[in-house]
């Protein structure tokens, strides 16, 4: 599609509006603007649309301050020196008000089983917390400190050389400048995966070459603890999207076993699932899950390898084939 | 009406991925027009809007689904159904197929791409739209300074906003060519 091709009529009208109702408004206005609003659903939504747009483009001229070439600027006049500064000092401070903002939105972020919480944090970093999941958050002048005190995460990061963006799990440091990578811990053990980009990693305690280890895209570390060596796989691009899916609320997987397949969801659930007949919890599974949703993971199961599936005390219970059909269908 | 916490929702959870949408839903929905298109995506925020932010954990996902279930809705209202454009109907109800987010908006391309539109705009648009939004002047104030009526400030902010608007969301390109002839260059030395 080419750039300017796309003209709509609400989308323009949107637009006006959000402009008008960025300053003050008449009474007339407010009451025109509702009646447009009311008028048409796609109103509203183009209108909010338009606001987003617009709230958003000072998040970009942020970001772009410095990159643009002053002659595009206003002109100057000397009647304006004084604004001319103004808008320099304007400039410089966005960047202290973004670290108000950091501080403001530092803290700890928490996830239960089944939840999936993606903080956006306003540098324009984000953190995406897997369940179960505990992060600290600490922005600071040169740095922005994160600490992973239990689960997953991953991490989007936004470029800024000045302030490192690093990620602490227990003797695990991972550092990055602009990427986006992945930290699991379960128990003493600590995992980084990297989405994109160069993430530095590094281990307190250990030295020699495995103190310190620089990982590329689709490069995985797994550091066990008590100071064994760290083992690094270079994964495919397909493994480390399968990993992630949980980012999106889903879980993938890819001719696990079923007993696997069951841990893993029950990661993210209190409902829990459990594999009562061996040969059934060998079964290789290929399926798409919501996170959380053990009970369609349970039926599918039954329809897959004609299982039985009885709910025992806050257990869903998945065996091989009965001849009693009757008790599966209660449980439906 | 709207509150600013609201806008600030939409501005990063959702309107980040509309490209994505309009990308794939034009690709996934063949016989939907480029004003069936805006419809569909103007009625998704008006859906998103009305369930709320709080209850929505997956914002990129419902907006996915909510958008692909009015495109379907727009096909079936229409006069004849195009079965000829080869629509998957029951893969558009399925709900296991929605991409994932892609890793193309990284900051600087982000930045490169907002600085691009801005010296796309014509002089005195983007003359009103810095004076606004870098010098945070009023509209009075800006229709002072460059000595024209309120009324055409506010279409110059108009337009500055639509264009923004429009190059943000933007079916997500491929990646430009050059970046192809880069790569073949790279591989030629290797």
């Amino acid at each position: 599609m080419k750039s300017g091709s796309r003209t709509n009529a609400i989308d323009a009208a949107a637009a006006s509006w959000a402009i008008r109702s960025s300053g003050p408004m008449t009474l007339a206005d407010k009451a025109a603007l509702d009646a447009w609003l009311e008028a048409d659903s796609r109103h509203r939504g183009a209108y909010l649309r338009a606001c987003a747009a617009w709230h958003d483009s000072e998040r970009l001229l942020a970001m772009a301050k410095g990159r643009m070439k002053p002659a595009r600027r206003t002109g100057f006049q000397p009647g304006r020196l004084r604004y001319a500064a103004a808008a320099v000092v304007l400039l410089a401070l966005s960047g202290l008000l973004a670290l108000q903002l950091h501080a403001r939105l530092s803290g700890n972020y928490v996830t239960r089983a089944g939840e999936v919480t993606r903080v956006a944090l306003e540098d324009g970093s984000t953190i995406v917390l897997n369940s179960n999941t505990a992060v600290r958050v600490r922005y600071r002048s040169g740095r922005r400190d994160i600490q992973l005190v239990r689960g997953e995460a991953t991490f989007q990061v936004r470029h800024d050389p000045v302030r490192p963006f690093i990620v602490r799990a227990g003797e695990v440091q991972a550092r990055a400048v602009g990427t986006e990578f992945a930290v699991r811990r379960a128990n003493d053990e600590v995992s980084v995966t990297v989405i994109e980009g160069v993430v530095e990693v590094h281990r307190a305690n250990v030295a020699g070459a495995d103190a310190s280890q620089t990982l590329r895209r689709n490069d995985d570390l797994v550091v066990p603890g008590r100071q064994e060596p760290a083992r690094r796989v270079a994964l495919t691009p397909r493994q480390v999207s399968l990993a992630m899916a949980w980012r999106d609320g889903y879980i993938v997987f890819d001719g696990e076993r079923l007993d696997a397949a069951a841990e893993e969801m029950n990661r993210h659930s209190s409902l829990q699932l459990q594999i009562a007949d061996p040969a059934l919890a060998g079964r290789q599974l290929v399926g798409v899950f919501r996170v959380g949703d053990s009970r369609t993971f349970a039926r599918t199961v039954v329809s897959a390898f004609d299982a039985t599936l009885r709910e025992e005390g806050g257990q869903l219970i998945l065996s091989g084939p009965q001849r009693q059909r009757e008790t599966t269908r209660q449980v439906e | 009406m709207l509150q600013p916490d609201q806008i600030a929702w939409f501005a990063r959870e959702v309107l980040p991925h509309e490209g994505d949408v309009r990308r794939w839903l034009s690709v996934r929905v063949p016989g939907l027009s480029t004003s069936d298109l805006d419809d569909v995506i103007q009625e998704s925020y008006a859906r998103l809007l009305d369930i709320g932010a709080s209850r929505i954990a997956e914002p990129r996902a419902y907006f996915f689904v909510t958008a692909r279930r009015l495109a379907y809705d727009i096909l079936r209202r229409g006069p004849v159904v195009p079965i000829e454009t080869g629509v998957d109907f029951e893969a558009l109800k399925a709900g296991d197929d929605l991409p994932g987010p892609e890793r193309h908006a990284t900051a600087r391309g982000e930045v490169e791409r907002f600085c691009r539109l801005l010296e796309d705009l014509p002089a005195r648009c983007r003359q009103a739209f810095l004076l606004r939004k870098v010098d945070d002047l009023s509209q009075r104030e800006i229709a002072r300074r460059m000595g024209i009526a309120e009324s055409t400030v506010e279409k110059h902010l108009s337009k500055a906003l639509g264009r923004i608007l429009q190059g943000m969301t933007e079916p997500t390109p491929k990646p430009p060519v050059h970046e192809i002839h880069e790569e073949r260059k790279q591989n030629q030395r290797d």
